[in-house]
């Protein structure tokens, strides 16, 4: 995994790892401060073998107790030593209980023994540890070889005594904390990395490309509280989200050839991706440029066109196809753009039945006689065979991809249906991006009143209009506004808009 | 772009049909006050009906005895019933509720474009009237009233931002029928501010 993607992915799980992080740390800090303190106090014993005075004497004897020193550590913890003490000092437990607690040592090859205690009170350790030493020395007298003279070869004396220790020994409480927060690292991003691992959703623009060559012309952020009855181009025309929307259109009109009318059926693979919002700002937007747009609604399962329009939706396009009316009858307009718009009309008990008859087929070709742009909103792709059916009278598909709801694996499912001799698929909208900056060139936008003047570069560091103090000539005169826009035609259209907090709609009324 | 069967040329006068679901309260108070309001040799016929009316029914009294008091309150009044026939002859069909506009377009698919909110109608009129009306369209109110279903469409983007008669957003005047008088007081002031609106926008 790139450096990129694991940052992102640490970015996106924050959350989890902040949470694991605490929870490990305050578990780790508890534990360790109801851990019952231990105190450990140290003997140092001293042994020396008394045989002969001649320098090789000395050093057989030296030797001697070196390779006698484990045997002397291991006596250390025998009843035989332990007993002793805990009959004299009154100690709870047995003698074996108290050898757990007791450690003798003779550390690197030396003759000196150190017995350590360990205790809760640091008193009783140090006044075990010498009991110890005591009866270490009265037991190795009686075990150690006798001399010719009947006298303990092996002289022990206690050198060091134990001391009453000031410091407890167990817990660290730093020690514990920094484990317990280094665990709670490590689960963190274990955590975000499975999180990753499982999520089969979509979530970006990249795992589309991934699965299909139909490109993506649009990409629509997520609008955190905002609802779907977005009609960006009517409620905020000047905002961020309209400007994608724009962007969108722009793309739509590369893919007419020539002065061709086009047919657009706008669809998705399961329900409230967004699609009839996609389609209705897709035909406001064309129609906002000059285009004849007409939006049909031909979901006949669940129509929202006519709701979200404001529109009466019991006459329309089923009404039609039944034969009742003709198209000019129940078409109506919406906007200052001249927009027509045919509701889904009362819905139907057979729509594919409806939508695969010749009238259909009629009343698709009448549309497109009379329209730049035909715009048809169909149910969605999985579910029914609506969209498939539709699919063979218009001239391309636009597939709008919930990255946030669709599994990847119901997109490539809806790519294999797509993947049919009748259905042209021109190209895939994804909507509710959390992370729109993965779209090339978002960045650089901004709304047309804010473009940069000509000779400035576009920063990520440009502070707001309102911030900004007045652009001054050369000789320091203050410029009229008027030049900001006397420059080369702003980029808004021909780059993909990020949305920045005051951009966002004004809620409908 | 022909709205109504009477769309034919100008001073021909206009007819509106008011529809409510009883044809006792909601549609009858509109209908007397528009009469009552809108200039006596304005050529503008209002008529009221019900989709499921209470047919051969008086006015409810509590909505008779307020439009009394808006001095609108003459004459005899018996309630009918809507029919495809009444909605057809209609140059404009304004009802109280979305549910009653779907039952009139149910009917009669040609007058979708013709049928309206009563309250959604008036803002519409109203900024029609603010962005003034087109040279081609008489100055006499049926002139303008028989324009309104083409002219309309064009503000719904605005309609959309705007604060509705009655207040709120709701689009949707209350059926008062058989409720406290202070519901049958606010149906009442929603459907006079409507068409007050209405009656200036068309001036």
């Amino acid at each position: 995994m790139e450096l990129r993607r694991f940052l992102t992915l640490l970015r996106h799980h924050l959350v989890g790892i902040v949470i694991s992080l605490v929870v490990c740390g305050v578990a780790a800090f508890a534990l360790s401060s109801s851990t019952t303190p231990t105190y450990r106090s140290t003997a140092a014993l001293f042994v020396s073998l008394q045989n002969g005075d001649s320098a090789s004497d000395l050093a057989q004897g030296a030797n001697y107790t070196r390779d006698q020193m484990a045997s002397y550590a291991t006596l250390a913890t025998t009843p035989a030593v332990l007993q002793p003490v805990v009959d004299e000092l009154a100690l709870p437990g047995t003698a074996r209980d108290l050898a757990h607690r007791v450690t003798a040592v003779a550390p690197n090859d030396t003759v000196v023994l150190e017995v350590s205690v360990a205790d809760p009170s640091p008193e009783a350790a140090a006044r075990i540890a010498d009991a110890i030493a005591e009866q270490l020395i009265v037991v190795l007298g009686d075990v150690a070889p006798r001399g010719e003279s009947g006298d303990a070869t092996v002289r022990v004396s206690e050198v060091t005594p134990a001391e009453v220790p000031r410091f407890q020994t167990s817990p660290n409480t730093k020690t514990d904390l920094a484990v317990g927060l280094l665990l709670g690292l490590v689960v963190g991003v274990l955590y975000a990395v499975l999180r990753e691992t499982l999520d089969t959703r979509v979530r970006d623009v990249s795992r589309v490309e991934a699965v299909t060559d139909a490109p993506v012309l649009g990409a629509v952020p997520r609008l955190p509280g905002e609802s779907g009855h977005l009609l960006a181009l009517a409620d905020d025309p000047r905002g961020g989200l309209a400007e994608v929307f724009r962007q969108l259109s722009t793309n739509v009109e590369f893919l007419r050839v020539g002065d061709a009318p086009v047919s657009l059926l706008v669809t998705s693979s399961l329900p409230g991706e967004g699609k009839s919002t996609v389609a209705a700002n897709l035909a406001l937007a064309l129609a906002e440029v000059g285009h004849r747009v007409v939006l049909v609604d031909a979901d006949l399962r669940r129509p929202s066109v006519a709701q979200r329009l404001g529109l009466e939706g019991e006459a329309g396009l089923s009404t039609v196809l039944l034969g009742r009316v003709e198209y000019e009858d129940v078409r109506q307009e919406w906007g200052g753009s001249g927009l027509h718009v045919l509701t889904a009309g009362a819905i139907p008990p057979n729509p594919v039945q409806l939508l695969s008859s010749s009238r259909m087929a009629d009343l698709m070709s009448t549309l497109e006689s009379r329209y730049d742009v035909v715009v048809v909103d169909s149910a969605p792709v999985l579910p029914v065979t609506d969209a498939l059916v539709l699919s063979r009278h218009a001239t391309g598909t636009l597939l709008v991809v919930n990255s946030r709801a669709l599994r990847r694996a119901q997109l490539t499912e809806t790519l294999r249906r797509l993947d049919h001799p009748g259905t042209r698929l021109l190209g895939v909208v994804v909507n509710q991006l959390s992370d729109c900056s993965a779209v090339h060139g978002y960045d650089a936008y901004r709304a047309a009143d804010q473009a940069p003047a000509p000779g400035r570069r576009s920063t990520w560091w440009r502070v707001p209009g309102w911030v900004r103090s007045p652009r001054r000539s050369a000789d320091g005169t203050p410029v009229a506004p008027a030049s900001e826009t006397s420059g080369p035609a702003p980029t808004g259209r021909t780059t993909t808009g990020a949305m920045s907090p005051a951009d966002r709609g004004a809620p409908v009324r | 772009m022909t709205a109504g069967p009477s769309a034919a040329g100008r001073g021909a006068g206009a007819e509106v049909l008011v529809v409510c679901t009883g044809n006792v309260c909601r549609s009858p108070a509109a209908e007397r006050l528009l009469r009552h309001r809108l200039p006596a040799e304005s050529g503008i016929r209002v008529s009221s009906a019900g989709t499921r009316a209470l047919v051969g029914r008086p006015m409810d009294p509590p909505m008779a005895a307020l439009v009394g008091q808006a001095g609108a309150g003459s004459g005899e009044f018996t309630a009918r019933a809507m029919s495809p026939v009444l909605v057809r002859d209609a140059d404009l069909v304004l009802v109280m509720m979305r549910a009653q506009r779907s039952v009139v377009v149910a009917a009669e698919p040609r007058a979708v474009r013709r049928t309206f909110l009563l309250t959604e109608l008036a803002v519409l009129a109203d900024l029609v009237a603010a962005a003034g009306w087109p040279v081609d369209v008489g100055a006499d109110p049926a002139d303008r009233l028989r324009a309104l279903p083409a002219l309309a469409p064009a503000h719904r983007a605005a309609l959309q931002r705007t604060e509705l008669p009655g207040g709120g957003a709701d689009p949707d005047v209350v059926d008062p029928f058989g409720r406290p008088a202070e519901v049958y007081e606010r149906s009442m002031a929603t459907i006079s501010a409507a068409v007050d609106l209405l009656v200036a926008a068309l001036a």
